[in-house]
Parts: structure tokens; C-alpha cells; sequence
């Protein structure tokens, strides 16, 4: 062969390989400059934000144990340690504690209101939420604050669509520090799925905490001589290139784009109504349970709440899962003792949000979740008018042996 | 050492580039000892396990050559089994048989205390020992003569390409290729190149991608599961586990052929299988083939051929049918517990025995029918068949398992849906997508080779271009591949 056929033989050959290497490579490239919002607030909602209330230095409302732009719930600990009251209410929740959609000026979510109504009652109050959070972090996190503070009144909303949630998110693992937690939790298979993963996440000699964090990436080569040539060799491609550091935003949007596909091609918005998950939703009952009766067994009161909804249009759910779903709401706080409320028509439809489009070239659409200021001030008063009224805040003192100094 | 891993590719560039740029015998040695690397590089510690037991053969085989009497032969042959299926016994199913002893003495009213040992599994064992087995009782049958470098032998025990999770080779089909070296070539390249981005893709975009769904199935109470949710589940499953382990054997395939070297085919679309007979012709093709010529044929008595094109076949008419059908099942039971040490595994062996004495039952009446019907019709008893064989494999215990199966039979089971609404989606797509990927590979592509060279030139660079942008943002070792267990 001569020099023309070789090279004719070797692109043939090697072409496709080389050539779409080279293009994939170049709109990766150029994918770079549009990198798109993080992954939580994506579901927050057009013109919703996140608001994490603060009392001029003291987190009050708080988000998870390791995201590094965000509230680390350490910090609400600390603070309402800090604060040597005796008496702690604690609000768990999802979004929608921490979503304000269209902010003004000066605008807060509910945190802040309610916090000054306890704090004039002597109480405290710590909040921490999370997108789509569950009953299974919910219990977690009760226990988790429990052996820290002493909880004086647990607040708990029931939101349907967090029932299709499972598991513990790897950015909660850090409340299983402690091993009453781990125990409490290992009654249950969700649970111990979530030690073993806690575990798994724990720091090895020498290691950094960022690094104990990022395993996952690597959990096949856990305890492995390529543990280390792998950890070096990636932290050194982010370092030279650019687009592999881009690479976990590029799967973030990979997924993104497959729901949006997914949604355009089978017509789902997001008003469709979504059944609920079986599995996860025994799972999350079992959870809900759990801290319903472990409250009572440490006479720490629980108001129990439906969370709000829009409601002045079709609800994205079928009615008599929803139906039932608030009957069982209903029937375990009635079992535990706890104090149950119906909200989920306290806001009216003019103040909730809209949402970006779930679907490729479509419209905003109808945020079930997310309301403006004046909900959120709806939502403090009523809840702390039904802690005023059923003098929830007398019942129990709930105070943790640890605080005792 | 993963596969789906920066450092695998480093050190394949590195091994490859050694490979033809050095002479004959430093090229062995830095295959041998990069293989030995390659497998350090998971627990060094358990390399000289390894060794033991290619040491082993290969000193046995050379006796087994040099004895004068079958009797020695035989004897010596016994060695080689020992000590492979001894370290079998210890590492993988010490633990298994040992609950076993204590769960039945439990029921007897005996109580022993339960052994707490923590003995890891050494990575590829099951297939290195097969493979030295298969090595002495080559020798032994007079099939090969024994290799007396043990330079050369070694590099076929522990070539790192097959080493962990197959193919199992016969030394024939790989020593011959190590002492030759073929000519450099840019099909090799571009072949070797090739399957190394399929397998890659097929395990860091669909295998570790499916899992999470299996996963989260197969931990729901099975209460919570409906008899649709079983079905999506073991399809689900069987293809992550195909896309899983066919990747392993196309970078396996794919990293031998960069130097030049080429392994059996050890996947042929299995899903497409009309029979079981066809079925495991097409799936991991290098078991079948091994388990037939050393574990089969020669219980039932039969004459061992020296070439298999893999599965099982009918025996010779100087076989009682009998023995056949026993050896059918003890193989397959075998088979189900060489994968794992969990009964769940040998009923998975046992249903395929079932499965295959089916077929070779209504055999005789189906021949008659048109050949359509019987290859559509047998596909579409085939593919379920098959795939409800992996709740036995996937699930964590037998109890969960048969609680599973039971689920189909109750007609009130079906209609709700107990997975989240993706769950179904992936598995239809992706199963839609297996299939048109065979009529793809088996139809289209040979047409465009042939009468439309220009087409399939652009038609692969785009596919190409997707393939390897996706596999750059999702190459992580997240998940082992599934057969590393085994």
C-alpha cells in the first residue's frame, strides 16, 4: 500500500473514533459557558428563591449537614443552644418552608414570624427543610435534634407528594452520628440502608472530609490500592481541564433534559396526577409512625399538620389516594396522641407561584408548592395560634439530658 | 483494577504501547507482571493466591505429561482439583456451608456457634480456577501438551483483559497468540478501540443507571409489589445484568484485540435466543461451553469433544436418557451455585434445568411446526422464561424470591403499580432498544458495510460522538460490575 491508500485505510478505520471523539469533545466545550442553576433550586418554582431566616447572626432555619452553599444545620444547633432556653420547638419541612416566591423587600418566609410569636412565649424555635423531604428524614432528624436540644414541641407537616420520596439524602447522613440515632433508625430497613451508607461515608485515616464525601464516585473501589490512583488522577484532570471538573453539572443537566424529554413525550406536567409509590409510601408511614411514638414515649407534644396546596385548581393527585392519605395522617396522630390540622386550603390561589416548564418548550405551569410572603405569614399564624390555643407548649418538657450543664 | 476507571485506561494505553514496541520475551514478562499489577491493584494481598493456584496447574500438567500410568494421571489430576476447589471451598463457600451446618443442627435442637470469620472473596477466583483447571485436564485428555515456560503459562492465567470476570479460556485459545504476535494493524486498533467504548458505554450509561431502580425494587417489601412490578423487575434486572457483564467482555474482548489478540465471543444478543438450547449458546458462551466439556459430558459419560460452540447439548445416543437428565440438573445446580454461595442461586441453576428438560421434551412435537412459529413462538416463551430466571439471581433470599413468583399467579396482584412511574419507563425503553439494537446489528449495519459505505461512515461517527460524550461525563467507578461477586 502507499502513503495515499494508508491514509485513506487509516481514516476509514479509525474515523468515526477519532472524529467523534474530537465533536463530542467540542460541544462539551461549548456547553461549558451555559451551566445551568443547582440542582435543589430547579424545583423551587419561576421567581421562587431560597430564604434561610437568620436572627441577625443566629441561623434559625437551616438545610442539611454538608451542601456547602447552604445553612448547615450544625450551626441552627449551635444557635439555639446558644440561646440557654429551655424550651425548643422544632419544624421540620420541605421547600416549602424555605421557598418565598416574588420576594419584596424586606419580605420573609414563615420562620421568622413564628420565631418572634415563641420567643415572646420564652420558647425557641429551630427549622430545618429540604426539597422533597420525607417522613424517613423527618424521623431521622427528630432524633438526631432530640439528643442535642430539648425539644419542647415538634412541628410536622404531612405533604403527599413526599411520599413518593425514599431514603435518606447523603447531605442528612451527618445527623447519624450518633449511634442512639443509628439505633433508633435501625429498627427499620429504610434505616439501616441509611447507617450502612453513613457508615460507608465515614472519614478514613488521612483523609479530608471533602474527600470522605466525594466517595460515592468511587464506591466501587472502596478499600482499594486504585482507590488512591483514581482519587489522584481525577483530582488532577479537574484541575487541568476544565470540562472533566464540569462533569457531575453535565450529568445534572443530562438528567434534567431526559425529564423534560420524558415529560414532552408522555404529556406530563406539572398538574398531572402522580399515583402514589406503594413501597415508598409504606416506608415513609412506617417513618411518620415511628416519630409519632417515639414523641409521646419522650412526651414531647407533635402538631401534625397537611401542609398547604394550591387549591383553587385540579390537584395533581388522585382523590381518593389523597383522601386516604390524609385519613392515615389523621388516624396515626389520633393513635399517638399527637394534634392533627388540616391546612391544605389555608392560602388562597392568588398567592401562589408558578413553575418552570416540566416539559421541552412549554409554559410556565402551577406551583402546588410554593406561596408569597403573605402565605407564609397565613401559615406562622395559624400555627401558632393552634399552639396558643391547645396550649401545646404546656404539655411535656422534653428536655434532653445532654443540655443539662 | 475496575474497568470504569481513568486509572484502567492509563494503564491500558501504557500496557498496549509496551506491548509492541517491546521484543519477544520482555513483552511476556511486562504482560505477566502488569497483569499481576493489574490485580494488585484491587488487594495485593490476594495475589499470591492467585499464583497458588496457577503455580499449581502448572507444575501438575507437566507431571500429568511425564506420567507413564493413567492411574498417576489420575491422581495427580485430583491435585489440581484439590487445590483449585479447595481454595474455592474456603474463600467462597466455607461461610455458606458453615450457617447451613448450623441452621439445620438449630432445627435439630444442636446448637453450634455460627463461624464470625471475615473471609473476602478473592476478585475473579471463580473464573482463574476454572480456567487452570481446564489447563491440567486439557493436558490430562492429551488435548495439549503442558507449556514449560512458566513466563508464557502465566500470562494465560492471569492476562488481565479476562482475568476477573471472563472470558474462560482454554489455553489453546490464547497461547498460541502469545508466543506468535501478529502483525500491528489498524483493524486491531480500530476493532480493539471499538468495543472498548461499547462495553463502556453499555455499563457507565445503562448498567450503573438501571441499578438504582433495581435496586430500589428489589429492597420495597415485596408486599408492596405488584405482580407487574415482578415482571418489571426482573426484566429490569436482566438487563442491567446483561448490560453489566456483556460490557465487561467487550472491553475484555476489546483491550486484547489492541494487541492483537482475539478472544471467543462471549455475548451474541442473547434476548433474541427462540430456545434455551439458544439461549445459552449466546449467553456468557466461555461458561457454557467450560461447564459442558468439564462438568456435563463427562457425567453423563458421554465422549468429550475437543471444540465446544457452547451450550448444552442433546446426549449421544450411548447415553441412557436417565443419566442425562441427572447430569442436566446436578450440572445446573452446580452451575447456580458457582455463582454464588446462596441457595438462590442454585434454584436460579435448577430452573434453568427445568427449563432446558422442557424443551427437550416438547422438542419432537414442535419440529413440525412452520419454521416461523417456531422461531417467533419460541422467542416469546423464551424471553419471559428467561427473564423470570433473575428473581432467583437478584433477590436476597428464597423466601423473598418465591414470595415474588407467587405474586404472578394472583390475578388480583396485576392491576396497580407499586414502583415509581420511571421504573417501567426505563425498563420499556430500554428493552425496546435492546431489540432494535439487534435487528440494527443483525440487519442494517452488514447493509450499509456492503451498499452503503458512506452512510455507515457518517451513521458511526454520530453514534460515536454521542457514545463518547456520554461516557466522558458518566466514566466513574460507581458500581462494581455484578459478576465481580462472583
Amino acid at each position: 500500500m502507499n502513503l495515499r491508500q494508508t491514509i485513506i485505510a487509516t481514516c476509514i478505520k479509525l474515523g468515526p473514533l477519532v472524529l467523534g471523539g474530537s465533536v463530542a469533545l467540542a460541544l462539551l466545550s461549548s456547553a461549558l459557558e451555559g451551566e445551568g442553576q443547582a440542582a435543589d433550586t430547579l424545583g423551587l418554582g419561576l421567581g421562587t428563591v431560597e430564604r434561610f431566616a437568620t436572627q441577625g447572626d443566629t441561623a434559625l432555619h437551616c438545610k442539611d449537614f454538608t451542601t456547602s452553599w447552604s445553612p448547615k444545620i450544625g450551626r441552627c444547633i449551635a444557635a439555639a443552644k446558644s440561646t440557654k432556653l429551655d424550651d425548643i420547638v422544632l419544624w421540620l419541612g420541605n421547600s416549602q418552608l424555605h421557598g418565598l416566591n416574588q420576594p419584596e423587600e424586606g419580605e420573609t418566609t414563615a420562620i421568622p414570624h413564628l420565631y418572634k410569636a415563641l420567643k415572646a412565649k420564652g420558647s425557641g424555635l429551630l427549622t430545618l427543610s429540604q426539597p422533597n423531604a420525607n417522613f424517613q428524614e423527618h424521623y431521622m432528624l427528630f432524633e438526631a435534634v432530640r439528643q442535642e436540644l430539648p425539644m419542647q414541641l415538634l412541628v410536622l407537616p404531612a405533604v403527599f407528594d413526599d411520599t413518593r420520596e425514599d431514603g435518606i439524602r447523603n447531605e442528612l447522613l451527618g445527623g447519624l452520628h450518633n449511634s442512639d440515632v443509628q439505633n433508633a433508625v435501625s429498627q427499620t430497613s429504610w434505616g439501616r440502608e441509611a447507617v450502612a451508607a453513613y457508615l460507608a461515608t465515614q472519614r478514613k485515616e488521612g483523609e479530608t472530609t471533602q474527600e470522605a464525601s466525594d466517595r460515592s464516585d468511587m464506591a466501587a473501589l472502596d478499600e482499594t490500592v486504585q482507590e488512591h490512583t483514581e482519587r489522584a488522577l481525577n483530582t488532577w484532570l479537574e484541575e487541568q481541564v476544565d470540562l472533566w471538573a464540569m462533569r457531575p453539572s453535565f450529568r445534572g443537566r443530562f438528567y434534567h433534559t431526559l425529564y423534560l424529554a420524558r415529560n414532552t413525550l408522555l404529556g406530563i406536567s406539572a398538574s398531572t396526577k402522580r399515583p402514589a409509590i406503594r413501597a415508598h409510601y409504606q416506608r415513609n408511614m412506617e417513618a411518620l409512625q415511628r416519630a409519632l411514638q417515639e414523641a409521646a414515649t419522650h412526651d414531647i407534644p407533635v402538631l401534625l399538620y397537611i401542609a398547604p396546596i394550591r387549591s383553587d385548581v385540579e390537584l395533581p393527585y388522585y382523590p381518593n389516594e389523597y383522601a386516604q392519605f390524609k385519613e392515615d395522617v389523621e388516624a396515626l396522630a389520633i393513635e399517638h396522641g399527637a394534634h392533627f390540622l388540616n391546612l391544605e386550603t389555608l392560602v388562597p390561589g392568588d398567592l401562589w407561584g408558578m413553575t418552570a416548564p416540566t416539559r421541552l418548550g412549554g409554559s410556565p405551569e402551577y406551583d402546588f408548592m410554593h406561596f408569597r410572603a403573605e402565605g407564609h405569614r397565613l401559615l406562622a399564624d395559624t400555627l401558632f395560634a393552634e399552639i396558643e390555643n391547645h396550649r401545646l407548649l404546656a404539655r411535656g418538657v422534653g428536655a434532653s439530658p445532654m443540655y443539662a450543664e | 483494577m475496575i474497568f470504569n476507571s481513568v486509572t484502567f485506561l492509563v494503564f491500558l494505553l501504557l500496557v498496549v504501547v509496551l506491548y509492541w514496541v517491546l521484543p519477544q520475551r520482555a513483552r511476556l514478562w511486562m504482560v505477566f507482571l502488569s497483569s499481576i499489577t493489574f490485580y494488585g491493584f484491587w488487594r495485593v494481598e490476594f495475589v499470591p493466591v492467585m499464583l497458588a493456584s496457577a503455580i499449581t496447574d502448572f507444575y501438575v500438567a507437566q507431571k500429568i505429561d511425564a506420567s507413564s500410568t493413567q492411574r498417576r494421571k489420575t491422581r495427580l489430576l485430583l491435585v489440581s482439583l484439590f487445590v483449585n476447589l479447595g481454595l474455592l471451598a474456603y474463600f467462597k463457600y466455607l461461610l455458606f456451608f458453615a450457617s447451613n451446618v448450623v441452621s439445620v443442627a438449630a432445627m435439630l435442637g444442636v446448637e453450634i456457634d455460627p463461624i464470625t470469620w471475615n473471609i473476602i472473596l478473592p476478585l475473579g477466583i471463580s473464573f482463574y480456577t476454572f480456567q487452570t483447571i481446564s489447563y491440567s485436564v486439557d493436558v490430562y485428555r492429551g488435548f495439549i501438551k503442558p507449556e514449560h515456560d512458566f513466563v508464557l503459562y502465566g500470562c494465560y492465567v492471569t492476562f488481565f483483559p479476562q482475568l476477573v470476570a471472563g472470558p474462560v479460556l482454554r489455553a489453546r485459545e490464547v497461547i498460541p497468540q502469545l508466543v506468535q504476535r501478529s502483525a500491528f494493524s489498524l483493524d486491531n486498533l480500530a476493532i480493539g478501540g471499538r468495543r472498548i467504548l461499547y462495553g463502556l458505554f453499555l455499563k457507565v450509561v445503562f448498567a450503573d443507571n438501571i441499578a438504582p431502580f433495581v435496586d430500589d425494587g428489589f429492597a420495597a417489601p415485596v408486599a408492596a409489589l405488584s405482580a407487574l412490578d415482578v415482571w418489571t423487575l426482573a426484566f429490569l434486572f436482566g438487563l442491567q445484568i446483561y448490560f453489566d457483564f456483556s460490557a465487561y467482555s467487550h472491553i475484555a474482548l476489546g483491550a486484547a484485540r489492541l494487541m492483537g489478540i482475539t478472544f471467543p465471543e462471549n455475548f451474541n444478543f442473547p434476548y433474541s435466543a427462540t430456545s434455551p438450547r439458544d439461549f445459552w449458546k449466546r449467553w456468557h458462551i466461555s461458561l457454557s461451553s467450560w461447564i459442558r466439556d468439564y462438568l456435563y459430558l463427562p457425567l453423563t459419560g458421554a465422549q468429550v469433544h475437543d471444540r465446544s460452540t457452547g451450550g448444552l447439548a442433546t446426549a449421544t445416543r450411548a447415553v441412557a436418557a436417565s443419566k442425562t437428565t441427572q447430569a442436566l440438573f446436578l450440572t445446573w445446580a452446580i452451575m447456580g451455585l458457582w455463582h454464588g454461595a446462596n441457595w438462590t442461586f442454585v434454584l436460579w441453576g435448577v430452573y434453568h434445568a427445568v427449563f432446558i428438560y422442557a424443551y427437550r421434551a416438547i422438542t419432537p412435537y414442535t419440529k413440525t411446526l412452520p419454521q416461523l412459529i417456531q422461531r417467533w413462538g419460541g422467542w416469546l416463551l423464551t424471553l419471559p422464561i428467561v427473564m423470570l430466571s433473575w428473581i432467583f439471581f437478584r433477590a436476597d433470599s428464597v423466601e423473598a424470591s418465591l414470595a415474588m413468583y407467587h405474586k404472578l399467579l394472583i390475578p388480583d396482584a396485576y392491576p396497580f403499580f407499586g414502583l415509581s412511574s420511571n421504573t417501567y419507563i426505563v425498563a420499556a425503553l430500554l428493552m425496546f432498544a435492546t431489540l432494535v439494537g439487534y435487528v440494527l446489528h443483525s440487519r442494517l449495519i452488514p447493509w450499509l458495510q456492503q451498499k452503503a459505505r458512506p452512510l455507515y461512515f457518517c451513521a458511526e461517527t454520530v453514534v460515536f460522538t454521542v457514545a463518547i460524550a456520554l461516557v466522558f461525563i458518566f466514566l466513574r467507578p460507581i458500581q462494581q460490575f455484578i459478576y465481580f461477586q462472583f
